[in-house]
């Protein structure tokens, strides 16, 4: 097993907290002390514990290396990770206290690379980038009512339900938002392109 | 004291306040209803909502919220076996087979009910920890307030995850964030790279929202809930309130301890749950019903859940250290209106304790009878699908995001927000100690610089904070000494866990 495969998904992203940190450390480092004294101290604390965290990680990875079946195929079927409370959360069961999740919403959901997950995924953020790059083109008031319609209406919903949660969304944002909190909406962009 | 309370009476008796509040525990209890949202989800969506209010009204309206939040989350966890919150999960072992049994209603009534109680007697630990807490306070200084702000900060971190690393890399992140913009000390602006937007920090409702809220809805989305079955909720609501005062002591015992475990940060709805549904079974007669639709199941955990608010407003109000994730946007909220934890509440500002301590009672009350009264009607919110709930809750939560600044940069910072989120959930990085960070980094910076201008270095030597230092080498090392403890004694460390 090569280095990189040892460590994974989570030791990348250990590594990307740590070139942050890293990068932190460069920018604050021209600061006057009164302020970069906190920084400083998060970042030289942040340092060592991604050092640890990687350490922790590959020595896990070699753990079960050398735990795993003859064929050198790990334990876990595929690398399909199954988040095990997540399981046991939706069977209606304890979690198996391994993966505490206090006053954190409850793990509802598969987290292992299922195929149907990761479509799912792929969907609903570009979805939500769409949403995002619809705003900033043709206004909210356009985009977040259609946006709702469109995608209830597109997952399952009925024509009737799918309008009232455009319609919904339409009254939140005026009701809420323009009327209470006076919301200054942007211009959408397309009028600067068209003008 | 005893003037404070009536001036803290007399803002709750506003037409306005109550309306808030109602409006509140309405919200809350919607939201608490529908599976995987609970409190935090419309608290972020309320904060940029909610800094405009007056402090009544914010008052009103947040821990309306937040003092419901633990009722009506058993819905979804009695009627499909998801829970609404975390803080309901030990309420699925016994409450799942009596929806199956056909006696949701009775369930229904004894949670509903045992959940009121436990909130009540959660308020009133909080207002019985008010003399207590005042000279405590009044007696501390800069330095020994920075280190209980860290200590505070690292009990979130290790106790948040069981994984220690990633929670307290997760709280320097957050006090990372926190230091973005202009610092008032200097004057210096740090990792804005000329973009004018980042002089005044990074909001926490776009925080609160991108870390937890969207990547949430994004896991309900990405699995594409399937409906489930419908539940008959039958007949037998008055029965469940009715075993509820039968089992007063029951009750008793595991509100007081699911306050006292509400005080310390970190402890959060999860492990209050299971720890009281394991006193319930050790200690009730005949615990061998217990995980086959024993009422006393539901009883236990749900006294408790609602309970551990009061206790967790404790550290919250006297120190600035929130005690769960939801009450670190509310602290938030209080301090941008001009409210700061710590001695000047407890010592000029008592009436906006007992405003707190009313909200919450009348959050009880109201909330539990609305659940009892309207359950046949709330209960269709755990069957709502996904198609509705997804795009409601993210047309919502994006327009939120935008009212934080009124830019077109929040929904930036949003969207890169939620793919940290999103990454940090994935590889199970605790996500409470970021967000508890973000609030907390701007008092531990302040803290730490009037320690050191004052003392210099010497205030290291301090009894309180030298006291303190042995609490956070403590809170470091005691998990994993009692791991490596456990493993020479040959015991397997995942079977103790279980």
């Amino acid at each position: 097993m090569t280095i990189l495969k040892r460590f994974g998904g989570d030791g990348a992203f250990a590594t990307a907290v740590g070139l942050l940190l890293v990068a932190v450390l460069v920018e604050a480092w021209s600061y006057p002390l009164r302020a970069s004294i906190m920084i400083l101290g998060a970042v030289v604390l942040g340092l060592a514990l991604v050092l640890l965290q990687l350490i922790l990680i590959f020595r896990t990875s070699y753990r079960q290396e050398k735990q795993s079946e003859p064929n050198g195929k790990p334990r876990e079927e595929d690398g399909a990770s199954v988040d095990s409370d997540a399981d046991s959360t939706l069977a209606g069961q304890a979690p198996n206290g391994s993966q505490k999740m206090i006053y954190d919403t409850p793990q509802l959901t598969r987290t292992g690379t299922s195929r149907s997950y990761l479509a799912g995924m792929v969907d609903v953020w570009s979805w939500f980038l769409s949403l995002l790059v619809g705003i900033w083109l043709i206004g909210f008031h356009v985009s977040v009512p259609i946006f709702g319609a469109l995608y209830a209406k597109l997952h399952g919903g009925r024509w009737l339900a799918s309008i009232i949660v455009g319609l919904i969304l339409l009254v939140v944002m005026e009701g809420v938002f323009s009327g209470l909190m006076n919301t200054p909406w942007p211009r959408p962009a397309i009028l600067d392109i068209v003008d | 004291m005893f003037d404070f309370a009536l001036e803290g009476l007399a803002t709750v008796l506003d037409i306005r306040v109550i309306a808030y509040a109602l409006s509140g525990i309405v919200i809350g209890s919607v939201f608490a209803a529908i599976p995987g949202t609970g409190a935090v989800v419309p608290l972020s969506i309320l904060l940029p909502f909610a800094v405009t209010l007056d402090l009544p009204a914010a008052i009103g309206l947040l821990f309306g919220i937040a003092g419901v939040s633990n009722t009506a989350n058993s819905f979804p966890s009695i009627l499909i076996s998801v829970p609404g919150s975390s803080g309901s999960q030990a309420t699925i072992v016994d409450g799942y087979p009596m929806a199956q049994q056909g006696q949701a209603a009775r369930a229904f009534g004894a949670a509903f009910t045992a959940s009121g109680i436990g909130a009540l007697i959660g308020a009133g630990v909080l207002l019985v920890a008010i003399p207590v807490m005042r000279p405590l306070v009044l007696s501390l200084g800069s330095p020994e307030l920075f280190m209980l702000v860290f200590w505070g900060l690292l009990m979130v971190g290790v106790l948040s995850s069981g994984a220690t690393v990633k929670g307290i890399l997760a709280a320097v992140l957050g006090l990372l964030v926190a230091t973005v913009g202009m610092d008032d000390k200097s004057a210096v602006t740090r990792f804005t790279f000329g973009v004018p937007y980042l002089w005044d920090g990074i909001k926490l409702s776009l925080i609160g929202l991108g870390v937890f809220a969207v990547p949430e809805l994004m896991a309900v989305a990405a699995r594409g809930t399937a409906i489930a079955e419908r539940t008959s909720l039958g007949s037998g609501t008055v029965d469940g309130i009715r075993d509820t005062i039968r089992n007063w002591f029951l009750v008793l015992r595991c509100s007081a301890l699911g306050s006292f475990l509400g005080i310390i940060p970190g402890i959060g709805g999860n492990i209050v749950d299971w720890v009281n549904y394991a006193h319930g079974k050790q200690t009730v007669r005949k615990p061998e019903f217990f995980g086959r639709g024993d009422v006393r199941g539901v009883i236990a955990p749900e006294s408790s859940n609602s309970s551990k608010d009061g206790g967790a407003l404790i550290p919250t109000l006297a120190f600035g250290i929130p005690g769960s994730t939801g009450y670190a946007l509310i602290l938030s909220v209080l301090i941008s209106i001009g409210v700061s934890p710590g001695p000047s509440l407890l010592s000029e500002r008592l009436d906006v304790i007992f405003a707190i301590i009313y909200v919450l009672v009348l959050g009880a009350v109201v909330a539990s009878v609305l659940c009892i009264g309207l359950a046949k009607w709330v209960a269709e919110l755990a069957y709502l699908p996904y198609s509705t709930i997804v795009p409601l809750v993210i047309g919502i939560a994006v327009v939120a995001a935008y009212a934080a600044s009124f830019s077109l940069w929040d929904l930036v910072v949003l969207f890169i927000a939620a793919v940290v989120g999103m990454l940090m959930k994935h590889f199970r990085w605790p996500r409470p100690p970021l967000v508890l960070a973000v609030v907390l980094g701007g008092q531990a910076e302040q803290y730490l610089w009037l320690s050191v201008q004052r003392y210099e270095f010497s205030w290291l030597l301090r009894p309180g904070v030298l006291i303190l230092l042995v609490l956070v080498v403590a809170t470091l090392f005691y998990p994993m000494l009692n791991q490596r403890l456990t493993q020479r004694r040959g015991v397997n460390p995942e079977a103790v866990k279980q």
